[in-house]
């Protein structure tokens, strides 16, 4: 059987997914066994045009993205967005409540026209996309399950549980308990609680859980003193979009994968 | 020189982090336009920043950057701490080090073995070389898996650390774990080191002389990573909190990140600028790699920042052995520092892989940014990498297109430029 034909393209973001895929250090090479890697412009020349994958980083920010992004559809077998910058519109959705004017206007002065603001998009608002791996950054085991998937044909499936369960599996103490805010109730999990394991909050990197009841978890912080709006917040940070969305009662629409 | 005619136009430089293209024009001998565009998209960091409160805003400046998100979240804790007036404790600062270092050599690693050595094989990509030079490449890939392996063990990864922040660490590094990475500093990473130090020995890189102003942290600790005032091989040293005085910004249209420019024209941060600055405080290994790299100090050549990078990498790696073990002698305590937010502005400075990164934050008495402002390295030597292309170009009319093409990508790829970094920047006026 061909090796897959797997190509990489990044927007705007950090480019820590793609980063993610090179620290697999001691899968990579394994890695290069299985799959063709055909366009990665961060660590590699070549450069074709045809490809099986297409694993795509960052938001889509600008008319230029979009048009680039629409060819790598074309272009592309399926469509995989990775990390919250392409699946949630991430820290860049941050400002999207803010006027483009001034967004441009308060970074580079009076010459802001050069450089004009765009509403932050995520992939699947452009171009419909196949897959889906969350996080900031994407987890590398994700990435590397769902790899694995593709070539053996076994179904790719994914946490439609909170972040809580894994906490809870892992025996990590809560950060709720220690009079902290956390969003770990109403976020998707599938992280293995990283960042509560670490002794910090978690801050919803990977969207919402399926049967995310954000009343509930505000009413919460608010009784326990924690601010009033903490929730709102701390959701603007990765969520502002998905959350906006579900306050206008419209639902993500994409439903959860498994 | 050549009166020849060239134009060179690549889109989207690879191996670099980031989208930028370089556009060069020669019109009979003589140079009409040398330019590398940066495409990125911006990201306008600084709007994101403003009204967040501290407690986020690390979380939110790491982001700049996948590459560099520790040096980021370090520069962005120690602005914060500077403005509320926090002293962090000796045992933070040691493991801000240690994990600092980590970063530091598993970005050098990176570059130096997976994006420029490719080039001294004549090859696209580290992959080919898999084949031909294996066990080169399973000890690079060794040193950067156990420099992933010490952020992971410290903060718990090493794309968007999670437990450094505002005044200490969220939890503290298991000592078993600790241990391990000890075991393989002495048993393997050492020896890996020095096979790469001398696979790279042997390999020719193509030479550039230029003069310019070298920009880096001085004082401060032994070798200038976290602490320190601005200094420079010009002018004397200013404190952070002056960095205005020193950089300018200048918006530029072929460009979505800003150009820097200092009092004397363009200037250079990182690897070489830090070891021509402060070189004689490296370790004596480390002094050692640079005289089998026959790196000279001063030395004015852009394409050795490579060099520059792994007699640090070999630096940070021996001082990690020494930190490690006193760790592991006097143990660590789980310490509490009082964080009470204040209305005021703090500096953060630090050296970060690709040179020095300034994040520049006024806090309200909420807790919450005012106002942001970051310098980014990759920004900061912009300005000076065209001014070594436009040095480059007459003396390579000689050589083919495609030769002159290869050794001017490999010109901006020895600056090891970080562009997703670079057009994060943020607002140029104070009052």
């Amino acid at each position: 059987m061909p090796r897959p034909r797997v190509a990489f393209f990044s927007f705007t973001s950090c480019e820590g997914c793609q980063l993610t895929v090179l620290e697999q250090e001691t899968k990579l090479l394994e890695l290069l066994e299985v799959v063709e890697i055909v366009r990665f412009r961060e660590a590699i020349d070549r450069r074709e045009d045809r490809f099986d994958v297409a694993f795509v980083e960052g938001s889509i920010s600008t008319p230029e993205e979009e048009d680039r992004v629409r060819w790598i559809r074309n272009q592309a077998g399926l469509v995989v967005a990775i990390g919250a910058c392409a699946t949630l519109g991430g820290v860049n959705a941050i400002r999207e409540d803010r006027d483009h004017l001034d967004v441009q206007g308060r970074v580079y002065g009076e010459k802001g026209e050069w450089y004009p603001a765009h509403q932050v998009k995520t992939v699947a608002e452009v171009v419909s996309i196949d897959f889906e791996l969350h996080g900031c950054p994407m987890a590398g085991a994700e990435f590397l399950d769902l790899v694995s998937c593709l070539i053996t044909g076994r179904k790719f499936r994914q946490k439609g549980t909170s972040v809580c369960v894994e906490c809870v599996l892992r025996g990590t103490v809560c950060q709720l308990w220690k009079g902290r805010p956390c969003l770990g109730p109403i976020s998707r999990g599938g992280c293995q609680a990283v960042c509560p394991s670490q002794g910090g909050s978690c801050i919803g990197c990977r969207g919402l859980a399926t049967e995310a009841n954000l009343p509930a978890l505000a009413d919460q912080l608010e009784s326990e003193g924690l601010g009033d709006g903490v929730t709102e917040r701390m959701l603007e940070l990765f969520n502002r979009k998905e959350f906006a969305a579900r306050e206008g009662g419209q639902g993500d629409g994409k439903g959860d994968p498994a | 020189m050549s009166r020849r005619d060239l134009h060179v136009d690549v889109h989207h430089i690879t191996r670099v982090e980031g989208h930028g293209n370089l556009v060069i024009d020669v019109d009979k001998g003589e140079l009409k336009k040398c330019e590398l565009q940066i495409v990125e998209s911006p990201r306008y960091f600084e709007v994101l920043l403003e009204g967040r409160p501290y407690t986020e805003v690390h979380h939110i400046a790491g982001r700049i950057c996948g590459i560099c998100s520790i040096g980021h979240t370090l520069s962005s804790i120690q602005a914060t701490e500077r403005a509320f007036g926090i002293e962090a404790t000796e045992q933070t600062l040691l493991l801000r080090r240690l994990l600092h270092y980590g970063e530091m050599i598993q970005s050098h690693a990176l570059h130096a073995f997976f994006l420029v050595l490719p080039d001294l094989f004549n090859a696209d990509s580290v992959i080919p070389l898999a084949a031909d030079s294996p066990d080169l490449v399973q000890r690079a890939l060794r040193i950067k898996r156990f420099a992933n392996d010490l952020c992971a063990v410290l903060a718990g990864r090493h794309i968007h650390p999670i437990s450094p922040v505002v005044g200490g660490w969220t939890s503290l590094p298991d000592p078993a774990a600790l241990e391990d990475l000890a075991r393989r500093l002495d048993e393997e990473i050492r020896d890996d080191l020095t096979v790469a130090v001398d696979a790279l020995a042997g390999l020719p890189l193509p030479a550039l002389d230029r003069p310019t102003e070298n920009v880096a942290l001085v004082n401060g600790d032994r070798y200038p990573l976290l602490s320190g005032e601005i200094g420079s091989s010009i002018d004397p040293p200013i404190v952070p909190a002056d960095y205005l005085d020193k950089i300018e910004e200048k918006v530029n249209p072929h460009s979505s990140a800003k150009h820097c420019e200092g009092g004397h024209g363009p200037f250079m941060v990182g690897a070489l600028s830090r070891w021509n600055l402060n070189g004689d405080k490296l370790r004596p290994e480390a002094l050692a790699v640079a005289e089998s790299l026959a790196l000279p100090r001063p030395c004015d050549d852009p394409y050795r920042i490579t060099h520059a990078q792994i007699v640090e990498a070999v630096d940070m790696a021996y001082d990690s052995g020494v930190i490690l073990a006193r760790i592991l002698d006097e143990g660590l305590v789980p310490e509490t520092v009082r964080v009470e937010p204040r209305a005021g502005r703090g500096v953060g400075a630090v050296e970060v892989p690709r040179g020095l990164l300034i994040h520049d934050y006024t806090y309200g008495d909420d807790g919450r940014v005012e106002k942001a402002n970051c310098i980014i390295p990759t920004g900061m030597n912009l300005a000076n990498i065209e001014a070594d292309l436009r040095a480059a170009v007459p003396r390579l009319l000689d050589l083919s297109e495609k030769r002159i093409e290869h050794e001017l990508q490999m010109l901006v790829r020895a600056y090891d430029p970080c562009i997703s970094c670079s057009t994060h920047l943020l607002n140029v006026v104070f009052e």
